[in-house]
């Protein structure tokens, strides 16, 4: 009930920053100069073409009408249309998301599944040479411009060993698996059909380390530090003075003390990933959202553009929300 | 008359070494200890060879960047072209020199920028406190709520393609960084003695935040701009990447990249060098910068 009660309170302090989100958004599409009308008529258009555009899409009344009218519309799911297609923006993100979404949580599980451990041993054998290599992964990591990254995956990968596939979600040969979650790899298994799902798999995995390598570095870091901050801690000491085994000592006391740190930047890294994944899905021709918003910026498609960064905030405040409240499972100490 | 300046001079340098001796004292064991840091010395080195590079790049340069040579088009690395040549014949070696200028710039720049706002506005929340707080850190909150490069994106997008707003936007996400932290010290600064003995003697908000709280966030504030001028360079670099900042013929790391991508398969040379720049210059900054954190930290420090 407690918990309950949390969170209707976290909600209640979403909602001013939400606004804040949208005032932003809305600053930054109509009252930065640039001619949305103009934009959307194109450069040819006549003078009183553009003027017509300019009345029939409300863009001649006072701002704060404007704003009001555009909330309106993102209550009512709309984000505006397309320049490029003419489709509704929402319609062709929620067409790209599943793509975003299976190489976002591909990523987010190889983040975990390597960088917990890495970042263990590394604080288990500090200043051993495993901790060094570790080390030096990791400022590689931080330091790595993610779109020239997946390039030399390619190169490597692709081009001079012939082991993985370099661009798309599927072999163009194959057909996609019918549509249950939209994710290739989950889809696949549902239907039963193994050759697909060994396909998606081998097509995510470039793209997915790719997109991981940063956090990857990131998370390894985190769980290094607090993992030695932990370890430095006289129940610890106790502990191993009591006889317990090495193992328990650090999975169970430790590690699981040292978790708190781990889930904050875990949180703030999948919000992220939707950022990067802009890079990556370039790279590899993903047709995901974030090519999608890349090949609109090339066509100054605005509402395309301002959709998706509308839509990844909500995503990135929502999921921040979910962090904090994962706190409280995690570390009984916190009361809400 | 010129010896009275002089000597004027030298016991003024005098006070000010005696006045300062405790901040001369700690700076000096913090270049010592820094010395001493293997990685903080490597950091260094790198970074001090990129800006000697970016300064003398017209002289040591061996090809002018932009000098189009098509017999030479995309020829492989070789000695009379170390790095190869890009789709006009020109070289990459040179260009990537002449690239060091440009993104040491924009990194430069928009620290300075982000640095200079970020810095003010979290004084002036942290100083005057209550609703002007409030106000200003939920405005932070808000920047934030984006992850950096999709909102650095949309800005860049919305005030047009090149470089000088690519600047302005990256800046734009940044300042919350600065605002944040200044502020933070700003909340420690006001409560000291000297605050209450300024405003005693008369001194307004403005002047100290001017004169006191500023000048006390300082050493903070450049230790934070180590540390993320690594992140500016890369999200500038992928600004200009998706064909937002620098626009190619340009030599700016990331626009080299964008264009010499469709060349991969065949021409390797050409996105590789200019991508090997970016990381070493990203690494140099953030190896020193976290030894820099850890040094000035007084809970690990020693």
């Amino acid at each position: 009930m407690r918990i309950l009660a949390y969170i209707l309170k976290r909600l209640g302090y979403l909602v001013p920053v939400l606004i804040g989100v949208t005032l932003l958004v809305f600053f930054i599409s109509h009252a930065i100069p640039g001619d949305p009308a103009r934009m959307m008529a194109g450069q040819k258009a006549s003078r009183q073409a553009v003027e017509n555009l300019r009345r029939s899409m409300g863009l001649d009344r006072p701002l704060p009408e404007q704003y009001v009218r555009f909330l309106w519309g993102l209550f009512h799911g709309d984000l505006g249309t397309s320049i490029r297609n003419q489709r509704p923006v929402l319609d062709d993100l929620a067409d790209f998301f599943p793509a975003t979404l299976e190489l976002t949580l591909s990523s987010m599980i190889l983040c975990i599944a390597v960088g917990l451990p890495l970042g263990i041993i590394s604080a288990v054998r500090r200043n051993r040479p495993v901790d060094h290599i570790s080390r030096v992964f990791s400022v590689f990591g931080v330091s790595m411009p993610v779109f020239w990254l997946g390039l030399m995956l390619l190169l490597l990968f692709y081009r001079n060993l012939g082991w993985l596939p370099g661009s798309g979600r599927l072999d163009v040969a194959i057909n996609p698996p019918p549509h249950v979650t939209g994710l290739y790899l989950i889809d696949s298994l549902l239907e039963g059909n193994w050759s697909t799902f060994v396909n998606a798999l081998r097509h995510i995995l470039l793209p997915s380390f790719c997109l991981s390598y940063v956090y990857l570095a990131i998370i390894t870091r985190i769980v290094r530090s607090s993992m030695i901050s932990v370890m430095g801690q006289d129940y610890i000491t106790t502990a191993r003075a009591n006889g317990l085994s090495e193992s328990t000592v650090i999975l169970k006391h430790s590690l699981k003390n040292s978790l708190i740190p781990t889930v904050t930047i875990t949180g703030l890294s999948i919000g992220e990933l939707f950022g990067g994944a802009i890079l990556t899905e370039t790279i590899f021709n993903w047709p995901g959202m974030g090519k999608y918003v890349v090949d609109s910026v090339n066509f100054l498609d605005f509402p395309a553009i301002m959709g998706f960064t509308l839509v990844v905030s909500f995503a990135y405040v929502m999921i921040n929300l979910l962090v904090d409240v994962l706190y409280g499972f995690l570390d009984p100490q916190i009361q809400y | 008359m010129a010896s009275l300046t002089r000597k004027s001079s030298i016991s003024l340098f005098e006070n000010y070494r005696r006045e300062h001796a405790w901040q001369i004292r700690e700076f000096l064991f913090t270049l010592k200890l820094l010395s001493r840091n293997p990685s903080a010395v490597a950091g260094f080195v790198i970074i001090v060879s990129m800006v000697l590079i970016a300064l003398t790049a017209p002289l040591i340069a061996p090809y002018n960047p932009i000098r189009i040579s098509l017999s030479e088009r995309l020829s492989p690395p070789s000695l009379v072209h170390l790095f190869g040549t890009d789709e006009m014949g020109r070289d990459i070696l040179s260009r990537v020199m002449y690239g060091a200028r440009i993104s040491l710039r924009i990194g430069v720049l928009v620290i300075a920028i982000a640095g200079g706002l970020g810095a003010l506005i979290g004084a002036v929340a942290g100083y005057l406190g209550r609703q002007t707080d409030n106000l200003i850190m939920r405005m932070m909150d808000v920047i934030l709520s984006f992850p950096p490069l999709v909102l650095a994106m949309a800005m860049a997008a919305a005030l047009g393609p090149n470089l000088n707003n690519a600047v302005i936007a990256v800046a734009f996400v940044m300042i919350p960084k600065f605002a944040r932290m200044v502020r933070g010290e700003a909340l420690a600064v006001k409560e000291k003695q000297f605050i209450a003995a300024a405003r005693a003697s008369g001194a307004g908000n403005v002047w100290i935040i001017l004169h006191h709280i500023l000048p006390n966030c300082f050493s903070s504030v450049i230790v934070l701009a180590t540390l993320i001028l690594g992140e500016t360079i890369l999200i500038a670099a992928s600004l200009s990447f998706i064909g937002l900042g620098a626009q190619p013929p340009t030599p700016e790391w990331g626009a080299m990249i964008s264009v010499g991508r469709k060349f991969l398969m065949d021409q390797w040379w050409y996105p590789t060098f200019p991508g090997l720049f970016i990381l070493l210059t990203v690494i140099g900054f953030n190896i020193l910068g976290d030894a820099l954190r850890d040094i000035l930290d007084p809970r690990i420090r020693r």
